[in-house]
């Protein structure tokens, strides 16, 4: 059976044959998600990432595989947007495995302090009754 | 320059003839400024007797379009707010960046989007480090003193 994915964003990774191997090997899996890599100054690559198709549970597996495996040549982390059915969307994270944590806490960050200026006041104080006791949040480390 | 603008989602209708001419003449705007790939399509409720059921817009699609016409779709895509059967929103990518058009009576509205946000906001919080989660809470802590300050 075959699901909609598609994947977006950008990355920029060290410029070495192993991306492009791994490049090779997602365009290998799908044609639908279109990858472009452009040469930076420096040597660096900028891959973009855009479209989506339908594929199987197996191939989106190993394109969510071989994103990832992207993760230690990326000159910073980065994230890309992924669109599952159009019921399940979210990031990917690609990066250093050690800077995971702190990278998608700064992004958490960032996309809650958005929403915050859409809350109306009753909602903003029960978040934050919510956030005073620990207890009722797991927080990672 | 152009955007790639997509839209995606259902918005409820309520039933009658009025509300009928009124979301039709809406969606037939939205679709003569979106062009054939990006559209809105009305499903009427289906009539029993001289009763008639609710119906819904579904929206689909992407294209490429200059912001000044994205800001008009999302205009329209508005207007049908007096008519929705309950506020709802639409999903937008902008560029690859994500959000939702809130669709419905203005108050209702902005309920339903605090709602939303907060239930984004839980499930983004699990994700904070200890250090985040007290910067967050720095920030409602100002944002309170702010509207206090506001209030006197």
């Amino acid at each position: 059976m075959s699901s909609w994915y598609s994947v977006t964003g950008k990355v920029t990774t060290v410029g070495n044959p192993e991306v492009l191997e791994i490049v090779e090997h997602l365009r290998g899996l799908t044609s639908a998600i279109e990858i472009y890599h452009e040469e930076l100054d420096g040597g660096n690559l900028e891959l973009s990432f855009s479209g989506g198709g339908y594929m199987s549970a197996g191939v989106i597996e190993e394109v969510d595989k071989a994103i990832l495996a992207l993760g230690p040549y990326t000159v910073e982390p980065a994230f890309l947007l992924y669109d599952y059915e159009g019921v399940d969307r979210g990031k990917i994270y690609v990066g250093a495995a050690e800077k995971r944590a702190a990278a998608i806490s700064r992004e958490a960050l960032t996309d809650i302090l958005a929403l915050v200026g859409k809350l109306l006041p009753e909602d903003e104080d029960k978040l934050f009754k919510r956030l005073i006791f620990p207890s009722k949040m797991s927080t990672p480390t | 320059m152009s955007v790639w603008y997509t839209l995606e989602g259902i918005l409820g209708i309520k039933a009658g003839v009025a509300v009928e001419r009124a979301v039709d003449r809406i969606v037939t705007r939205l679709n003569k400024a979106s062009g054939p790939d990006l559209h809105a399509v009305y499903t009427v409720g289906r009539p029993i007797g001289r009763m008639h059921n609710n119906g819904y817009v579904r929206f689909s699609g992407g294209a490429f379009m200059s912001s000044d016409n994205v800001d008009e779709l999302d205009g329209v895509i508005r207007e049908l707010g007096v008519y929705v059967l309950a506020p709802g929103f639409v999903s937008y990518s902008y560029d690859n960046e994500r959000g939702k058009i809130y669709v419905g009576p203005d108050e209702k509205t902005t309920e339903a989007w605090s709602k939303d946000s907060l239930q984004q906001i839980r499930a983004l919080s699990t994700k904070l480090t200890s250090a985040h989660l007290d910067v967050l809470i720095a920030e409602l802590t100002a944002r309170e003193k702010r509207r206090k300050k506001v209030k006197k």
